[in-house]
């Protein structure tokens, strides 16, 4: 049976609305395997104090809980400094793009996991061939967030979805990684992974490769991180076994 | 002189069966934050579905909203469309978040292709023929009762 996986659900500390509680029961109700509470990182301490919630919250549900950290930063500079910072300490590692030069150092980033909504507050979609072959090349999967899309009207929502159309088709080309994610701030903007991919879908995705976003995609991303904070992968192709 | 019933308005024949759209029925469940009116849920599901299909898109998926389905217990109603247009009106209702004030989350519980099938999937009906085999346990169990001269109220009918 296939694992869904949500990848970006914000925590109640830095700007959801929702007790992690409420999150867990949504997820349980939505038929997901698991979800990555994604704190918008301040500092070290913020995320410390999320752990600890976040491990306290999982105890009691079959629900796989990770931690991820979502950047929102102003220069590349600034990038790599926070992410050298955070990068050992979370499960997974998402970068809020908007800006071209922050959606492209965090393409030619490995160490990033995911660039979300790379289109946001632009007019065209943020990413071209030389983005997407770097994020190809560094197994850095490009975020379609569903909240914005949900959050939109009319004239936006339309430029949104243009944006997410062409993003498609550099990822078709390019055969790069997507995932779909809530980005959900509260339980009323969590969806089900069955409509996160129809929504892919309506945009010119095959099935097939949007259910990939929802399933194996995510799940292929948490897997590789576990085993580098676990210590078991050393680098790329090389792993402790057994 | 006998009362004659009133002369209907003629209709047109019934499309060939190659020539009519194929249909899915699609069972939604609503998740609300608040008291919700069954009409204004219909005018938010419609509105989502407009603004995300447009006009042309909402016109070939055969979009239908079934009123006499909506169940308000179970929170749950069947929305026809073509078999070709499922994955655009799922993708629609994931975009209704709102009902005035309230929010909601309009989930899709599953597809079928007839109502009655829908009904006995998602909204647990039962027909007759689902109490065929059930029907010797149930004479059983009265019999039971009488021997033992226990009753429980409304249990069996």
């Amino acid at each position: 049976m296939a694992q869904f996986y949500d990848l970006c659900v914000r925590s109640p500390f830095t700007g959801g609305q929702s007790s992690l509680a409420e999150i867990v029961k949504a997820g349980e109700k939505f038929g997901f395997s698991g979800i990555c509470i994604v704190d918008g990182f301040r500092d070290l301490a913020g995320l410390g104090e999320l752990k600890a919630a976040v491990e306290k919250a999982g105890a009691g549900t079959k629900l796989d809980i990770a931690l991820g950290a979502e950047i929102r930063v102003d220069s590349v500079q600034e990038l790599k400094k926070v992410v050298e910072q955070v990068r050992d300490r979370v499960e997974v590692l998402i970068v809020s793009g908007g800006d071209y030069n922050i959606n492209r150092a965090a393409c030619e980033d490995s160490r990033v996991d995911i660039l979300l909504h790379p289109e946001a507050g632009r007019i065209d979609s943020g990413l071209d061939e030389t983005c997407a072959e770097a994020a190809q090349k560094n197994s850095v999967a490009i975020g379609f967030s569903f909240k914005e899309l949900l959050n939109s009207f009319r004239k936006q929502r339309a430029k949104i979805l243009e944006s997410i159309g062409t993003n498609a088709q550099l990822l078709d080309k390019t055969k790069g990684m997507g995932v779909a994610v809530s980005s959900a701030s509260s339980v009323w903007e969590m969806r089900e992974p069955r409509q996160l991919a129809s929504v892919l879908t309506a945009l010119g995705f095959e099935l097939s490769s949007a259910l990939r976003m929802v399933s194996e995609n995510p799940v292929w991303i948490l897997e590789k991180n576990r085993k580098v904070l676990a210590g078991k992968r050393i680098t790329e192709g090389v792993e402790i076994v057994g | 002189m006998a009362d004659f019933p009133e002369k209907t308005e003629p209709k047109p024949n019934r499309l060939s069966p190659t020539l009519r759209d194929k249909k899915r029925y699609l069972a939604f469940y609503v998740e609300r934050g608040g008291e919700v009116q069954f009409m204004d849920l219909l005018n938010a599901i419609w509105q989502g579905i407009l603004g995300f299909l447009g006009e042309l898109g909402t016109a070939k998926a055969g979009i239908w909203i079934l009123k006499t389905t909506w169940d308000e217990q179970k929170r749950m109603g069947l929305i026809k469309c073509n078999n070709t247009a499922v994955e655009e009106v799922r993708a629609a209702l994931a975009l209704v978040n709102r009902v005035g004030d309230i929010p909601v989350t309009v989930t899709v519980v599953g597809v079928s292709g007839t109502i009655k099938g829908a009904k006995k999937k998602f909204f647990g009906e039962r027909d007759l023929m689902s109490f065929a085999g059930t029907a010797p346990t149930v004479v059983a169990e009265v019999e039971e009762e009488a021997e033992t001269g226990e009753e429980e109220e409304g249990e069996l009918f």
